[in-house]
């Protein structure tokens, strides 16, 4: 077992801070891959978010690698928060539809008409808002483990586990009373508003100088 | 819906405002995987009872994610933050 007191005090605090980090941060993540995995069908919903979670960590990833050069761009918040407010309208409108249950029994009659979310649709919903939010996400735990890669390397698996777990609980619930989905829905909203807003502030100084 | 009402009020009333939701989102996901285990835990009689525990956790990680978003991370970090220099004064 690893003796925690040979552990330098700043690590300890690091990793502190990063599972701290991580629990606010996978969570917009989790919810908006269970929400787009729920209008699926049984037998594709854990493949959807099994692709979910591998976008996410290859996106915050690839985002960790160039996180300085990403902080120096003007806009990405708010292009970011306008990409999430789409994911939003989409996954709206498939609220608005007939649910997985009505489409299987639809197709059960053969009646053409009724629209089916396909695993493709579910797929790049959520490769969209996991590129949305793995920038918020990295550029957070970056400035915190800066100096303690370890502590980035546990935050990032600990952002997996949390992502898959939660995004599984949360998809079998909205699959079961679909209503919550609407404030699954908020939630991500709330999150795009606030990245729009954020976004909006950043880029005001060179917009009206 | 009750526990959780009542478990924010205490925390209300017993934290620091600033931790309260990333306290009360650590509380509810905590939860979503205690409901978790009874749902897959073979002591249950019916199988209703496992999708009632299924339910709750999905509400629970809901909530907690909710709590995690709307909440302001600053706050833990801060509170995290002052361990570095009490220890080394320890040492």
């Amino acid at each position: 077992m690893t003796d925690l007191s040979m552990l330098p005090q700043g690590a300890i605090t690091a990793v502190l801070q990063v599972i701290m980090i991580d629990l606010v941060l996978a969570g917009d993540n989790a919810v908006v891959i269970g929400l787009a995995a729920a209008g699926l069908p049984p037998a594709q919903r854990n493949r959807a978010i099994l692709v979910g979670i591998i976008a996410a960590t290859v996106l915050r990833l690839a985002f960790a690698a160039i996180a300085v050069e990403l902080l120096a761009i003007v806009g990405l918040l708010l292009a970011g928060g306008i990409l999430l407010l789409w994911v939003c309208w989409k996954m709206w409108r498939e609220l608005r539809g007939p649910s997985a249950e009505d489409t299987e029994a639809a197709l059960l009659k053969h009646d053409a008409h009724v629209p089916r979310k396909t695993f493709a649709q579910a797929a790049w919903q959520i490769v969209i808002a996991d590129i949305s939010m793995s920038l918020d996400n990295v550029l957070a735990v970056a400035g915190a483990a800066r100096d303690h890669p370890y502590a980035l390397i546990f935050g990032l698996g600990l952002s997996i586990v949390l992502m898959g777990v939660a995004a599984t609980f949360i998809a079998r619930l909205l699959n079961k009373h679909r209503w919550i989905a609407y404030l699954g829905l908020a939630i991500i909203l709330y999150v795009a508003i606030e990245m729009i807003w954020r976004g909006f502030w950043e880029i005001e100084p060179h917009v009206f100088a | 819906m009750a526990v959780l009402v009542v478990a924010l009020t205490v925390f209300v009333l017993v934290l620091p405002h600033s931790v309260v939701l990333p306290v009360f989102s650590l509380w509810a996901l905590s939860a979503a995987v205690c409901a978790a285990l009874l749902a897959v835990v073979p002591l249950r009689t019916k199988p209703s009872y496992a999708g009632a525990a299924w339910d709750m956790a999905g509400a629970f990680t809901l909530v907690g994610c909710a709590a995690a978003i709307l909440g302001e991370i600053e706050p833990i970090i801060e509170t995290i933050r002052p361990l570095e220099p009490r220890s080394k004064m320890n040492d």
